[in-house]
């Protein structure tokens, strides 16, 4: 388990990506997503997500709205109309990105 | 798998010690807090509240510096926000035809009669105007605040009627640097560039209280 520094620039469209696929999701559930996706190789310091998520709200990327669950408040992140559309943008970006890093230190995918 | 009501009660009064300022970021800790926990049971962590509450906060939210550090960003996350806003909003009349209307306006000015009377009404209408976005701006964002723990004023909300009351802030200290006999012997057409200019800064205000009460129909 590894809370990986190559993550940094990339959280955004992780968080942006996730929230696509689940429409509406709180902090902890990003958290364990993550961990359940990379089978626990990576994990979100919740110091860089919970910034990230507010950073992308007062953006107007997301949007949040709260419910009672078992007698508790919980805040709950899902995508406005312009974040719907920056997803689309950031996830180019991220492949644009990923390629060029193949090309440059000439990595092979994995093949499991 | 819930956790019992005394363990609840514990957790919250906890984490009162923090004093985390704002109720969204109390919240959405407490949430997380509670969550790990009622996780690490539902795995077969039977260690006792005290334990596993101090593991999570040291281990997930990098203890009291880290809740700090959280609350800080989240300020200066918000305060960037409403910089960035401020700046459209003044950008926003920030044209050609504002500055085509300024000229307009000061060469009608140069036929006023330069007497003490159009002085003084000048310099009024420019108090009146430089004041205005203040009060607009208090009661527009009356419902948009972030709340604080204790219920009082909160930083968000000051910091927006700051950013409103920039030209208050300017008649302030013209009045405060310059003395009453200056303020009396100014030309006209200076007032009138002075009038102008807090035409401009109430036009932005509104734009953006506007801009802002729309993006953020409830409270952050």
């Amino acid at each position: 388990m590894s809370t990986n520094p190559l993550l940094k620039g990339t959280l955004q469209t992780i968080i942006l990506k996730l929230l696509e696929d689940n429409a509406e999701m709180y902090g902890y559930e990003i958290t364990q997503k993550v961990k359940e996706v990379t089978g626990g190789e990576i994990v979100l310091t919740e110091g860089a997500l919970y910034p990230a998520l507010h950073k992308l709200e007062a953006g107007g990327l997301l949007e949040t709205f709260t419910q009672v669950v078992d007698n508790r408040i919980r805040k709950y992140y899902r995508l406005t109309e312009q974040g719907g559309k920056e997803v689309t943008s950031k996830l180019s970006e991220a492949r644009l990105f990923i390629e060029q890093l193949q090309a440059l230190l000439n990595l092979k995918p994995v093949v499991k | 798998m819930s956790l019992p009501v005394d363990e609840l009660k514990w957790i919250e009064l906890r984490l009162e010690a923090y004093q985390i300022r704002y109720r969204s970021v109390y919240y959405e800790i407490l949430d997380h807090i509670i969550s790990a926990i009622e996780e690490k049971r539902q795995t077969g962590d039977n260690r006792n509240i005290e334990s596993l509450f101090q593991q999570v906060v040291d281990g997930h939210l990098g203890g009291t510096e880290g809740i700090k550090k959280l609350v800080a960003e989240h300020e200066e996350i918000y305060k960037e926000g409403i910089k960035k806003l401020w700046m459209q909003s003044l950008k926003h009349y920030l044209t050609w035809q504002m500055l085509a209307f300024t000229i307009v306006v000061l060469l009608l000015s140069l036929k006023l009669p330069d007497v003490e009377l159009v002085r003084s009404s000048v310099f009024v209408m420019c108090i009146l105007l430089a004041c205005s976005p203040t009060v607009y701006s208090y009661f527009s964002l009356r419902d948009r605040v972030m709340t604080t723990m204790d219920g009082k004023l909160s930083f968000f909300r000051v910091h927006l009627i700051k950013k409103a009351s920039i030209s208050a802030a300017i008649i302030f200290n013209v009045i405060y640097l310059l003395s009453p006999a200056v303020i009396a012997n100014t030309p006209t057409i200076i007032l009138m560039a002075l009038m102008m200019l807090f035409v401009l800064l109430n036009l932005a205000s509104i734009h953006f209280c506007r801009q802002f009460t729309a993006s953020n129909p409830t409270n952050p």
